[in-house]
Parts: structure tokens; sequence; C-alpha cells
């Protein structure tokens, strides 16, 4: 295991390794404080941009933009009391009225400190518990890959937020969209108009289409953003150390809360948050202080939802499955370089997870100077108008849709995607499970297919083994709450 | 409701809205997928048996989707059905600045469809200035500068950079 951590270390030593994590951490700086844009997009949108690069190169810029796009969010929540991502909306409630008190330069320090705390000890947490939970994984079969699938899969009860019957369609479609090409253990061609969907729905075109092209979509409807008043950054390089010592606690318990709950799948970095922000105002000596402008809260807040990074990377490392959206589209990045995530990724490429974890530590102190110094550019990035955002995002998609395969058929995909999916989310009906099926169908497909053959049929190879039954008892549990929660809030509120 | 105005910074403020009952959307949506489940299960239960009697055939699981996912539109359908007739308070979506967005859509047709007969950098300029247009902006200098900043840097970065081969 140290071995191979060093291995993680010694890639380092190509310099387009440092290199990507730099580019990723600039990228993602930007990504996170413009207001609308998250992680997800950001790494869709540079997915086409790793197409050429070595693998490990290219799975090092992905994790240093996912990182600092968490980092970046906490900016524009700062500043202009608009959070770049849904993790950052606790940092404002606190950060927002530090600007307002002349503190903007200290509540932007403490964030980026915080954060960087948050990923170093998060990410010491990943290297000593994915490593075995991979190993355990390894003795999976088939029976035990399908009930894993559906606890992927059952996430989307989280991702569906009140919507559970549109996260059940959004699953269905996207396990259709699964089954189109080739079917690997026939070579049958099924549901494909013309030879180039035999290699079924291209990935990326998908990606980039349902996040990206339908995000424009949205931009469009926005019209031109108001330019927003800049904030004096008095005081960034003045925070005095004791207050850093102070929260030593507080850095460890948010860490700690970020990380496990980026571990359950589904729940991620936001929920992180506000679970963190509000145990360490039960906690604070000075409670009256959160919301007003606590150092603390910011600290929590984002201390917690950058540990929430290392948290779902975990299952996505160790079992294959996704813990949030962001990570869905990152096994799709994997898989596009060749990379099958899961616990045989640990001994068939093991420079990718432990690369993984040497570019969480060693860009920590690279993100953190890159947010102090370059402050006050981020601060006007939340001001380039959002009709340039529009015309670059959409230039990236179509050239980027090209480049995955040089023909027309990827730009073709992404451009209906992106009208489908701009539709879909006026409808309601979420995104993230369709592409947590694309990624996941062809593992519970396989899989079950594999268990029916050696069971001739028979579906008590499902029952004869307990991990898939607590497999499947977790996934059918997680499916079927959020729908009974709100079918007894319904009879409630109907009674009352 | 469609007002139009022109800021001081030259940004260009259409504000009309176009507000759909998000019950009727849902029933359009559902229509269409239900429709699209029918045309997929026809297509599985169309695909060849397996050579092998204990395997499944290449069908059998599109089948187990195609079924869980017209359940799903059907029980949809049914809700949106209920709460049309009973008159239930429903949300309202909001489209804001229809036109644009249609306009939005065309442009991206034109774009995805001419990407390569004009070439890469001329329609990413091109199409970008349209789509910069469609989103409010008015200001020359933006709308010349912008796109072909984008084509130059897209240019530098996939062709120079990555050595990927243009349309």
């Amino acid at each position: 295991m140290y071995e191979n951590l060093l291995i993680g270390f010694s890639v380092f030593a190509n310099p387009m390794v440092p290199i990507g994590l730099i580019v990723g951490a600039l990228l993602g700086y930007m990504i996170g404080a413009i207001p609308g844009l998250g992680p997800s997009l950001g790494i869709a949108l540079l997915i086409p941009f790793t197409y050429t690069l070595d693998p490990v190169v290219s799975i090092v810029t992905l994790v240093a933009l996912y990182a600092a796009a968490e980092y970046g969010g906490a900016i524009s929540a700062i500043l202009i009391n608009s959070p770049g991502t849904a993790a950052a909306v606790a940092t404002s409630w606190d950060g927002y009225p530090l600007t307002q008190q002349g503190k903007a330069g200290a509540a932007l320090n403490i964030s980026i400190i915080s954060s960087g705390i948050g990923i170093a000890l998060s990410t010491l947490f990943l290297f000593v518990t994915a490593v075995p939970l991979s190993e355990f994984a390894l003795n999976f079969g088939p029976t035990a890959y399908v009930g894993l699938a559906l606890v992927g899969l059952s996430l989307v009860s989280t991702f569906s937020g009140d919507a559970p019957l549109k996260g059940f369609i959004a699953l269905g479609i996207g396990l259709a969209l699964a089954t189109v090409g080739l079917d690997t253990q026939t070579g049958v061609p099924r549901f494909s108009a013309s030879p180039e969907f035999f290699d079924g729905f291209p990935l990326v075109p998908v990606l980039l289409g349902l996040f990206a092209l339908s995000e424009v979509l949205f931009m469009i409807e926005g019209g031109p953003s108001p330019k927003t008043k800049s904030q004096p950054l008095s005081g960034l390089l003045a925070v005095p150390l004791k207050t850093f010592t102070g929260m030593k606690l507080l850095f460890l318990r948010s860490s700690i809360i970020g990380y496990v709950i980026g571990v359950v799948p589904g729940a991620g970095a936001s929920i992180a948050s506000f679970v963190s922000y509000g145990v360490a105002k039960r906690s604070s000596k000075t409670p009256d202080k959160f919301g007003k402008g606590s150092y603390e809260g910011v600290a929590a807040s984002e201390s917690a939802n950058n540990a929430a990074v290392s948290g779902a990377l975990a299952p996505l490392l160790a079992l294959g499955i996704p813990g949030s959206p962001t990570t869905a589209i990152m096994i799709g990045a994997l898989m596009i370089h060749g990379i099958q995530p899961g616990p045989l990724l640990f001994t068939t490429n093991p420079e990718i997870p432990y690369t993984i974890f040497a570019s969480l530590w060693l860009g920590m102190p690279v993100m953190m100077l890159i947010g102090l110094a370059g402050a006050r550019f981020w601060a006007r990035v939340a001001d380039i108008p959002r009709p340039a955002i529009a015309a670059i995002v959409t230039g990236i998609c179509f050239i980027g849709a090209y480049a995955s395969e040089n023909s027309m058929f990827p730009v073709y995909v992404t451009l209906v995607f992106g009208i489908v999916g701009y539709i879909l989310r006026k409808a309601e009906i979420p995104l993230a499970p369709i592409i947590l099926a694309l990624v996941l169908g062809d593992m519970l497909e396989s899989n079950y297919r594999r268990a029916m053959l050696i069971s001739n049929g028979d579906y008590n190879i499902f029952y004869n083994s307990t991990l898939t039954m607590v497999l499947l008892a977790i996934a059918l549990l997680s499916f079927t709450l959020p729908s009974l929660r709100k079918a007894w809030l319904w009879s409630r509120k109907s009674r009352a | 409701m469609l007002k139009s105005s022109a800021d001081a910074t030259g940004m260009h403020e259409e504000t009309s809205e176009l507000r759909v009952p998000l019950v009727w959307l849902e029933l359009g949506v559902g229509l269409v997928l239900l429709i699209a489940a029918a045309y997929y299960m026809r297509g599985a239960f169309a695909l060849p048996q397996p050579m092998n009697p204990n395997s499944l055939g290449a069908g059998s699981f599109p089948v187990i989707i195609a079924s869980g996912l017209a359940v799903g539109v059907l029980t949809l359908l049914i809700f949106s059905v209920v709460k049309i007739v009973k008159k239930s308070k429903t949300e309202m979506v909001d489209v804001r600045r229809p036109m644009a967005v249609v306009a939005a859509m065309l442009v991206l047709l034109g774009h995805a469809w001419l990407l390569e007969t004009l070439g890469a950098a001329a329609s990413t300029a091109a199409f970008g200035a349209m789509l910069m247009i469609a989103a409010g902006e008015r200001r020359p200098i933006q709308l010349i500068a912008i796109p072909l900043a984008l084509a130059l840097g897209i240019y530098l970065v996939f062709s120079v950079a990555l050595g990927v081969p243009f349309p």
C-alpha cells in the first residue's frame, strides 16, 4: 500500500503531471467562481481536452478541477452572496455578512485555508478506507455486483429531490440508453438505426449535451447578467495564526463529517456543509455570531464541503459506483481513458488511485496559493458576461464532441441531448440519474445475465449470498424510503 | 407580455416570459416518453432469442427496463390527468425570454449542421456571435472580440497543443 503511494508521488516527476494539476486548479477556481457553473459542468467541459493526454495526467487535471471548483464556489458566495456551487450556500451565510463588515479578505482567507485543511484530512481518511474496501470488494461475485449496481442506482432517490417518480423515470431513460449498441454477450445490434450506434451512445457527447448545452439554454433565458459591485479585499493575508489554531477541533470534526457524508452515495458536498455548519453552531462558544459573520461558520462549511470531495471518491475508486453526479461524470472520464473504476483498479492500474491520493495532498498547497494569490482575479471572474460564457461553453461542447470521434455523429448527439436535457429540466426530471444509469447500466446487465447463466435461470442465486441480500436490502430501502416519506408527509398534510 | 430595453452598458434586456402549468408539461413529456417506451419494448421483443436455453437473450434486460419505464411514465401521466381533472393547484414553469431560447436553439442547430461545411474556427466565431446576440449582448466590440478570441483559443488548444484534427 505504502509502496504504491510512493508510485503515486513519483509520477509527479513527469512535468506534465504538475502542469495538469495547476491547469486543473486554475480552471476549477474559475468554474467554481462563476455562479451557475459547477464541478459537474466543469469536468464535462474539460474531458474533451484530455483525449490525447496520458491517462494519469488527465485524471490529475480532472481531480484538481473537481477539488478547486469546490474551493472556488466560496468566492462568489462570500463576495456577492451568490454561491458558485450548491455546496457553498452555507458559506455565504457568514461569508457575505463578513464582506458587508469590510472583512472580505479575511473571510476568503479562512475559506481557502479551511478548504485545504478539509481536503488534506479527508484524503488521509480516503487512503485509509478505500484500499481495504477495494480489497474486500475483490471477493464480489456477479450477484454482489448486481446488488452493488442497484445500490448505486438507488442514489436516484437522493438525486431526485422531492420527486422520486421523476428520478425513477430518468433512471429508466438512462438504462434504456445504456442498452443501445452491440450486445456485449451475443454481438447482436440493439436499437441501432445505423452503424454509428453499434458502440452505444458516446458518453462524452451525452454528458456535454445534458450538462453543458442545456445549461447554455438556461443562460440564454437568464439574459445578460448585471455587473456585480466589486468589493475591497483588505485583510486577505492579515488573519492571525491563532484564529486557525483555535479552530483545530472544528477542522477535524468538519472534515470527518464531510468525508463520511461524501462517502454516502448521493448525499454530497452541500449536505455535508449544512450538517457541519449546524454541528459547529451547536458546539460553538459564540453561536449567536453564526449568520452574522462568524469565522467558524465559514470554516465549518468549507472544510466539510471540500472533505466531501475525497469522500465521494471512495465509492468511485473502491467499488466503481459514483457517490455524486460529479463522480458519475468522473467515471465516464476514466472509462474514456480505458480505466474501469472498481476493486480491480487497485491491482490493474494502481498508479491511478494512488496518484489521485498524491494529487489531492500535493494539490492542497498549490490550490491555497492559487486561491490566495489570485483572490482579486477570482473575484472578477463572476463578472464575465453571461452571453460570453454561453458562447464559450457551446464552442467547447461542439468541438469537444467532434474531437471525441473525429466525426459529426457525436456533435448531433450533443445537440439532441442538449435540447432534450433542457426540456427534461423544465419538466423537473433530473438529469443526474440518466448519467448514473448510463454509467452503471452495463455493469448491472452483464452481471445479472451472468448470474442467471450460472444458476440456470434460478433467482434463488440472489438469496444464497448474505452480502448480496444486504446490498439488495440497502438498495430497496434507498429506493423506497424517500417515496414512503413523501407519502407519509402527504397523508399527514391531508389529514391536518 | 413583451418588454424590451437596453441598459447603459449596451446589454439588451428582453423581459418577455412564457408561463406553462407544470402538469401540462409533465403530460406532454410523459406522452412522448410513453411512445418511446412502447417503441423500445417492441424493439426489445424483436431481438433474437439466445442459442443457449439457459442464458438470457439480448432482449431480456431491455424488456425489464421498458416495463419499468412504462409503469413509471404511466403513473406520472395518471397523476397529471388527475391533477388536471381535479383542477388542483399546480406549479408554473417559467420560460423567460422564450423567443431568445428558440433563436438560440436554431443557432445551435445551424452551428452543428454547418460545422463541417464552414470549418471549426469560422463556425465557432460566427455562431458564437449569433448566440451572444440571442443571449442579449449588443456591444459591438464584445460581439466581435469574444467569438474571434474563442475561435483562436479553440484552434490553439485543440489543434496546435493537443493535435486534434479539426473539421
